[in-house]
């Protein structure tokens, strides 16, 4: 009360401008990223937005994609191929204001870590490096689902009118991107879950590939190889595999690059909740069953029955559509205290993913399989059956079968499909490979609408973007 | 009344000396008319008129027999009579003029004292008896009366309370009295003000001063800073009365003012126990800043919610409408004002009030859902039409199964009792209360629980200086069951209405069923209800106290200077625990407390002074008000045991992130206001306020509001004095700006956000700006005219309000899209128009005034708002609502439309396999957002209140009316019980009966199947308009004098039903509801599994004594 009537008094006799003065007990941007832990700050503030849709949503709606499953409820219409309805559409766009976010905030780094004054160059190198990894990262998801995209760089922050631009232009900045990171990241992350040199190579190499400059990758890829940064996890029984995928699997030497997520904090992976059943009682007793399967599904019957992945990711369950239903088991916490607090991370990239491309890299370059590219598909394949990963095994794949270029290469994209199942890359491997719409003919006899490739820019980036025209810039279909 | 202003005037020389014993004047206002008693005066009397009142009547008696009168009790002026006497003795003329009356007469010292028969029941002898009883010690008082300006009082009589020793007070005020030396108090009395009483205590000299009265057009109301008489007033204004804001057991003032003044809309969200109200008065002005009024208690600009407040200590509740009445309050008044005015103490003898209320609550209304077997037929339906087999093999063994509704529903006590003392001296004033408010709600073990303290206590040091102080402490403790909204059975309502009826609540060992894994179609996120009845808890306990207190100083006649500070502190904490036995949970516990603190500084010199025909009144002050805002909470769970529920969250296995925030702000104003009125016939007022806030860019903190306002009360004038039909008349015309305080703080600035990241599996901080981008911002401004007529006809006894007004809102505080892939999804600029305007009816009449009486008083309010611009014509949506099978905004804000109309698809019947076709503009394409379109609008055309008041003897029949036309409701709970086949919950009954199939291709429901795709469309869209008996009330007032009771002064029993009959169209719980409602929430009527309302049967009781 005392401040009280002194107040009054100041009123009548100072000006009362200072009053009114704005002090809140945050921090401003203006004083920021100057030193060492406000910098980090600013970096870790790039994988949040980036790990809110790979969270559920994102790898949800790739898997709803896929040719081993189907979507249920919402996700009914995008098994169908044929365009997205309203619910999805909010779905992504959802999704492209969280990684234009991440994109913002990388911007932010490159264009005030360059004025830190107690920063030294080394220290503003990685800083710099880190931040155009993940910007090139998340215009390669963009890219891929998008097609062309308003680019936004540290120099057009303050525009707010950007036209898209041509897919050429969005992979240069990849490129340029994901290069600058390889040379300058150090070997070793700076934390589990951000980038080293070699991550940023792998990204670089799966750049290449959609660029088709196939002689490149693979020199990357081989470098990578070589590198022994990273193996395979040995495999015995089909529950080993949890040594990659399970809660405990905190690091493994097969990670590249995993989003993080962790049970404290509510900041659990929630995907896990999309293919399993309640009742089930792999996630406590969550599950939306959202994601399913079914054994008359023409991969799922073609896939070998002493392949452990299959066991390892397949269970029955009925969930109203009849008893040949699956359900997706490859993610589990059996324990977890609630639906958000489900401990495991989402495997991005896994040395796997690089020896399957190398192959298909292998391949591609020298116009025939060869051995080594041979070599690579076949330690994927033994290790998903159980055998020694450096051990010619029975289930190898024999040179003299798959000579030419697109029997192997189709071996090699079914491995990667039983590899990678429920890891959210399906639908875009298949998409890359320009096969998309013959497998879902082959698989479900449907005809997939060119509508289905791309996903809609937003309506509210259509409608404030004035650089954009609807009837020239929206994608087809929408 | 006509009568007091005579008085008041003078024209009547007050020469006679009245002497009065008066039992009951505490409580009776007194009337007196004196007359010269000149002589030769006419024996008899004759008198013929039709229905004039007493007072007429009575004068007419005073100038032919010479005898003064007395009215004793002031309604007696109001009663009309008809007479046809013709040369009857005095005492013949006064019986046959009131006869059957009830009323009785008295010639006491040669003046006719006319009294209500049931109050004075003495003989004329027994008064006279008193009057000479014999006086032993005698000795002499005197001294002089003067008004509140210290000009003399002529005529007071003053006399010694309990003889009928007395006198009157001469032209100069003086008087002398002889009184016995015992004798203790004296009594001063007059027309027009308050009657006073002093102790002697031996003084020789006993002076005062006398407060002016107000009654009926005289009544004082309470305006921004200051009062003034209902008759002075230039602007819009409503005001409500003790009386009907304890007609309705709620808990909350903000709940009783529906339908009782016109213009104010009050919405409530959910029928939960202490649940929210929206209020909207004359309209929706903003976009994101918060529409709900500026509540100010005791002159306290309040920040939190009125239900602190216990409706039994309020006095009056005046509303400021129109802006020349609201610009007082500058950036806070553009949605209207709110003034809520305590009890204060008056002199006299202590007052003891007690009041008590018993009610018991249960559910309006239950849904009509599937039994059991029905239940089961509705899903082999659609298992069949699906191709497949029918999932149950003997439906009709099901029976009816389990009504969860019965399970979560109860009927639920309710208890509100209140007591009050109150009463001081001529120096010092109080007034005391305690209340408590105990409601148990229809959903088990939810419940609400307030207590409440007040204390008003005023003194007078001396003629210089008074004191005042207002206290009010209030403690709510609730158990709160709000677990609402949702879809597909994952909220207690959703799962309520989606439980399968086949089901059992209880497990053979008697845990609670695990409803998702029942059956293999069920929806995953069905959670058993009982489990949020049973199994968790959500404890508010929260605590507000308010201290006003004022130094007024007056140092010249007409001047004071009120100088005034006050604080709010309120301390809220929340306490969450899902046991272990919970749904999925291995113990959840969430903790959350606030603190706020609002500290005012008030400074106000008011002038007033009168010159000949001119009246002034002048103020200028100077406020400051100060916010701070903490808050913190915690969190964790996996817990060994759940003893500990929150109080051990150490304990926990996982620990939440923790939070803690602090926000502040500050208001600087300097306010006048000037009232002038000439001839008392022409009334101007005209203020200004300036505001600075600290909310806005700096350059923009200032902004100046005036107002100005004319009324011309034309019953002044000569044309329209002879009018005998037209009591009173006053055209009324006002313009004003007010503003509003839209954003929160900081918001102009460039804070960072910290969020936490995962990495290396822990928690990392993150720092970056938020998805709103800043900008420079300036307040909101409403323009407002008001044209307004104030009609009395008939005596008073038919009084009308009619006002006409426009509000321009401009500068509107706007969330503007930005493209996203900025990185921003928003930012606020001052941008867009919004226009309301509407008509504002109310009519109080007293239809019959007789021993039976009856009262009405209604209102009506028409409002149209209209979008007049938004930022470069964007269409701004309101939030994506979720429930699965839709996830898509219902509401809009577009430009030429009302506020928050319902935007959707419109349906075009069914496809030949019985799904929903909807309308598209181009056939050849798919459905897009492009063939949306309003579907609905959630405004009323009109709203209003109809109360009606019938006394007979002691028996007092309330019955209120309470309605709204004209308002669509988006049903969102239909949306996701009955046509979200695909999870097999269970529906209501029409779903099984008339949904679409070869034989009925006109349905109302689409086919069942599991593959039904829905989108936001009319389907959803019902008619909102309802009317409802709001209340309806028998009282009895218990004869406790004929019972012997002196002690009590007032008691009365009643009997009392609140929301017994609503007739309306609507098919879910209840039209009264807005799920998504909020202060700034544009996601409006929509109905989206809110707790339901109850209707209400009372038993209550009121004492004076």
């Amino acid at each position: 009360m005392k401040t009280h009537i002194v107040v009054f008094f100041l009123l009548i006799f100072v000006s009362c401008g200072d009053l009114l003065d704005e002090n809140p007990k945050s921090l401003a941007s203006e004083n920021f990223y100057n030193t060492k832990e406000e910098v980090e700050g600013g970096l870790n503030a790039i994988y949040a937005p980036f790990a809110t849709p790979m969270k559920d949503l994102y790898p949800a709606q790739q898997e709803a994609y896929a040719d081993y499953g189907f979507g249920r409820g919402s996700y009914t219409l995008v098994s169908k191929f044929q365009g997205l309805d309203d619910a999805n559409i909010v779905r992504v766009d959802g999704m492209w204001g969280n990684f234009y976010r991440a994109i913002r905030n990388a911007n932010i780094i490159l264009d005030r870590v360059p004025l830190s004054e107690s920063l030294n160059d080394s220290e503003k190198t990685l800083a710099l490096s880190e931040a155009k990894f993940l910007r090139g990262l998340v215009y390669l998801i963009l890219v891929q689902n998008w097609g062309g995209v308003p680019l936004r760089t540290a120099d057009n922050m303050g525009v707010v009118d950007i036209p898209r631009a041509p897919v050429s232009e969005v992979w240069a900045l990849i490129e340029e991107d994901l290069r600058s990171a390889s040379e300058h990241l150090p070997d070793q992350p700076r934390k589990k879950g951000t980038p080293s040199k070699w991550s940023a190579k792998t990204v670089l190499v799966e750049c290449l590939l959609h660029l088709e400059r196939y002689q490149e990758a693979k020199q990357i890829a081989e470098d990578i190889m070589a590198s022994n940064q990273y193996k395979l996890v040995e495999i015995n029984n089909s529950e080993d595999f949890l040594k990659i995928f399970g809660t405990d699997a905190t690091s493994s030497t097969e990670e590249i690059l995993y989003v993080k997520y962790a049970r404290e904090g509510g900041k659990g992976w929630q995907f896990p909740l999309f293919p399993h059943h309640p009742a089930a009682g792999y996630l406590g007793g969550a599950g939306y069953f959202a994601l399913h399967s079914d054994s008359e599904n023409k991969v799922i019957k073609n896939w070998d029955e002493n392949d452990l992945r299959k066991e390892f990711n397949w269970y029955e369950w009925d969930i109203g559509l009849g008893p040949t239903t699956l359900l997706n088991r490859k993610y589990r916490d059996e324990s977890a205290p609630s639906s958000n607090s489900i401990g495991i991370d989402y495997p991005l990239y896994r040395y796997a993913d690089l020896l399957l491309w190398y192959a298909e890299l292998d391949c591609r370059v020298s116009g025939v399989a060869t051995e080594s590219g041979l070599e690579a598909l076949n330690q994927v394949r033994r290790r998903g059956y159980g055998y020694q990963v450096n051990q010619p095994s029975p289930i190898d794949f024999k040179l003299e079968n798959y000579t030419d270029m697109e029997t192997f290469l189709n071996v090699v994209v079914k491995e990667r499909g039983y590899e990678t199942c429920y890891e959210g890359k399906r639908w875009l491997d298949l998409k890359r490979l320009g096969i998309a719409k013959v497998t879902m003919k082959d698989v479900y006899n449907i005809d997939v609408s060119e509508r289905h490739m791309l996903w809609p820019i937003p309506l509210s980036e259509m409608n404030y973007n004035k650089a954009l025209v609807p009837e020239r810039d929206q994608n087809p279909g929408y | 009344m006509i009568f007091y202003q005579e008085v008041k005037d003078r024209r009547w020389s007050l020469t006679k000396r009245l002497l009065l014993i008066m039992k009951l004047a505490v409580f009776l206002t007194c009337l007196s008319v004196l007359q010269a008693a000149a002589e030769g005066f006419a024996q008899t009397v004759t008198l013929r008129a039709e229905n004039i009142s007493l007072v007429q009547a009575m004068q007419s008696i005073q100038q032919q027999s010479g005898h003064p009168f007395f009215l004793n009790g002031k309604d007696l002026a109001g009663i009309k009579v008809n007479v046809r006497i013709d040369n009857l003795s005095l005492e013949k003329a006064m019986d046959k003029l009131l006869k059957g009356k009830p009323v009785d007469w008295v010639l006491n010292d040669e003046t006719i004292i006319v009294t209500f028969s049931n109050v004075i029941r003495h003989s004329v002898e027994e008064k006279e008896n008193t009057a000479v009883e014999p006086i032993k010690q005698q000795k002499t008082v005197s001294g002089n009366v003067t008004d509140e300006q210290g000009e003399p009082l002529q005529g007071v009589t003053v006399s010694v309370k309990g003889t009928t020793i007395a006198t009157m007070t001469d032209e100069q005020g003086n008087y002398s009295l002889v009184v016995a030396d015992n004798a203790h108090i004296l009594v001063f009395s007059i027309v027009g003000f308050e009657s006073s009483e002093i102790e002697i205590a031996n003084r020789p000299k006993v002076s005062i001063k006398l407060k002016g009265l107000i009654d009926d057009l005289d009544e004082v109301v309470v305006v921004g800073y200051g009062t003034r008489r209902k008759s002075d007033l230039t602007g819009s204004l409503a005001s409500v009365g003790s009386s009907e804001l304890t007609s309705l057991p709620v808990s909350s003032p903000a709940q009783a003012l529906a339908g009782r003044a016109s213009g104010v809309h009050v919405l409530p969200r959910t029928g939960s126990p202490g649940g929210q109200v929206n209020i909207r008065i004359r309209g929706t002005n903003s976009i994101m800043g918060s529409n709900e009024p500026l509540y100010v208690v005791d002159g306290f600009p309040f920040s939190s919610s009125p239900d602190l407040i216990n409706n039994n200590d309020i006095a009056s509740i005046e509303i400021l409408k129109d802006a020349s009445a609201t610009a007082i309050y500058g950036s806070r008044g553009a949605n209207g004002v709110v003034i809520i005015t305590t009890k204060k103490g008056k002199a006299g003898k202590t007052n003891v009030n007690y009041t008590g209320g018993y009610s018991v609550n249960r559910i309006r209304k239950k849904l009509d859902l599937l039994n059991a077997s029905e239940y089961a037929q509705m899903i082999n339906a659609m298992f069949e039409n699906d191709g497949g087999q029918p999932y149950f093999n003997d439906p009709g063994s099901f029976g009816e199964g389990t009504d969860w509704q019965d399970q979560v529903f109860h009927s639920a006590p309710l208890l509100n009792q209140s007591i009050s003392l109150s009463g001081g001296n001529d120096k010092t004033v109080f007034s005391t209360s305690f209340g408590s408010y105990n409601e148990q709600g229809i959903i088990r073990n939810s419940d609400y629980s307030r207590y409440t303290l007040q204390a008003n206590l005023s003194h007078q040091l001396n003629s210089y200086f008074d004191f005042s102080l207002n206290t009010n402490f209030s403690k709510i403790e609730s158990s709160r069951k709000n677990s609402a909204r949702g879809g597909r059975g994952n909220s207690m309502i959703a799962g309520m209405i989606g439980a399968p009826p086949t089901l059992q609540p209880y497990e053979d060992d008697g845990s609670l069923t695990i409803l998702n894994r029942s059956y293999t179609y069920i929806s995953d996120g069905l959670i058993n209800p009982l489990n949020y009845l049973y199994e968790q808890t959500d404890a508010l306990s929260s605590s507000t106290l308010l201290l006003n207190g004022a130094v007024t100083i007056k140092p010249l006649s007409g001047l004071s200077i009120k100088l005034s500070g006050g604080l709010e502190n309120g301390n809220q904490r929340t306490d969450f625990y899902a046991t272990k036995n919970f749904h999925n949970s291995n113990g959840l516990a969430t903790i959350q407390v606030g603190n706020s603190l609002n500290l005012l500084s008030e400074n106000i010199v008011t002038y007033s002074f009168s010159q000949g025909i001119h009246d002034f009144t002048a103020l200028a002050g100077i406020t400051y008000q100060s916010f701070v805002n903490k808050g913190a909470n915690l969190g964790g769970s996996g817990f060994v045991s759940d003893l500990s529920e929150t109080h051990d969250v150490g304990s926990a296995d996982v620990f939440s992130v923790p939070g803690s925030s602090y926000t502040d702000w500050s208001l600087i104003s300097y306010l006048s206001r000037v009232n002038y009125s000439f001839h008392n016939k022409y009334l101007f007022t005209a203020s200004i306020r300036a505001d600075g806030s600290s909310r806005y860019s700096t350059g923009n903190k200032w902004a100046i509001f005036p107002s100005g306002a004319f009324a011309w009360r034309m019953k002044k004038e000569d044309f329209l004095s002879d009018i005998e039909l037209i009591s009173d008349m006053k055209v009324r015309v006002g313009y004003g700006t007010s503003g509003s305080t839209a954003i929160s703080p900081y918001q102009t600035l460039n804070v960072l956000e910290a969020t936490k990241v995962v990495l290396d599996k822990e928690l990392v901080t993150a720092y970056s700006p938020s998805s709103r981008l800043p900008s420079s911002l300036k307040w909101e401004t409403t323009i407002q005219v008001d044209f307004g007529l104030d009609l009395a006809l008939l005596d008073n006894r038919l009084r009308f309000t009619a006002d006409y007004y426009v509000k321009n809102t401009k500068d509107l505080l706007n969330n503007v899209q930005i493209p996203s892939s900025t990185g921003y999804l928003n930012s606020i600029r001052n941008v867009g128009k919004i226009q309301n305007r509407g008509v504002e009816l109310s009519v109080d009449a007293d239809v019959i005034d007789r021993a039976f009486s009856w009262q009405v008083s209604g209102n009506i309010a028409f409002n149209r708002n209209k979008v007049v611009k938004l930022n470069d014509g964007q269409v701004i949506r309101g939030s994506n609502i979720n429930i699965t099978i839709l996830n898509d905004y219902v509401n809009i804000l577009k430009e030429g439309e009302p506020l928050g109309i319902f935007y959707g698809y419109r349906e075009d019947g069914y496809d030949d396999q019985g799904r929903i076709i909807y309308k598209r503009s181009d056939p050849g394409q798919g459905l897009s957002s492009n063939d949306k379109s309003k579907i609905g609008n959630p405004n009323p055309k009109f709203t209003g209140g109809l109360n009606n008041v019938l006394k007979y003897k002691g028996f007092e029949f309330n019955l209120f009316l309470l309605g709204s036309y004209g308002n669509d409701i988006f049903n969102m709970s239909k949306a996701t019980v009955n046509m979200d086949y695909l999870v097999g919950l269970n529906k209501t009954k029409d779903i099984l009966y008339d949904s679409w199939n070869p034989e009925n291709k006109a349905a109302k429901n689409p086919r069942l199947s599991k593959s039904n795709p829905i989108n936001v469309s009319d389907r959803f869209i019902e008619d909102g308009s309802f009317l409802k008996v709001k209340n309806i009330q028998l009282g009895y007032y218990i004869p406790c004098e004929k019972l012997g009771l002196d002690w009590v002064r007032q008691a009365m029993v009643y009997i009392s039903g609140q929301d017994l009959i609503t007739f309306t169209k609507y098919s879910w719980f209840d039209p009264e509801v807005n799920s998504w409602g909020g202060a700034s929430s544009i996601n409006i009527g929509i109905d989206h599994l809110s707790y339901p309302t109850s209707k209400t049967i009372s038993f209550g009781l009121k004492l004076d004594f």
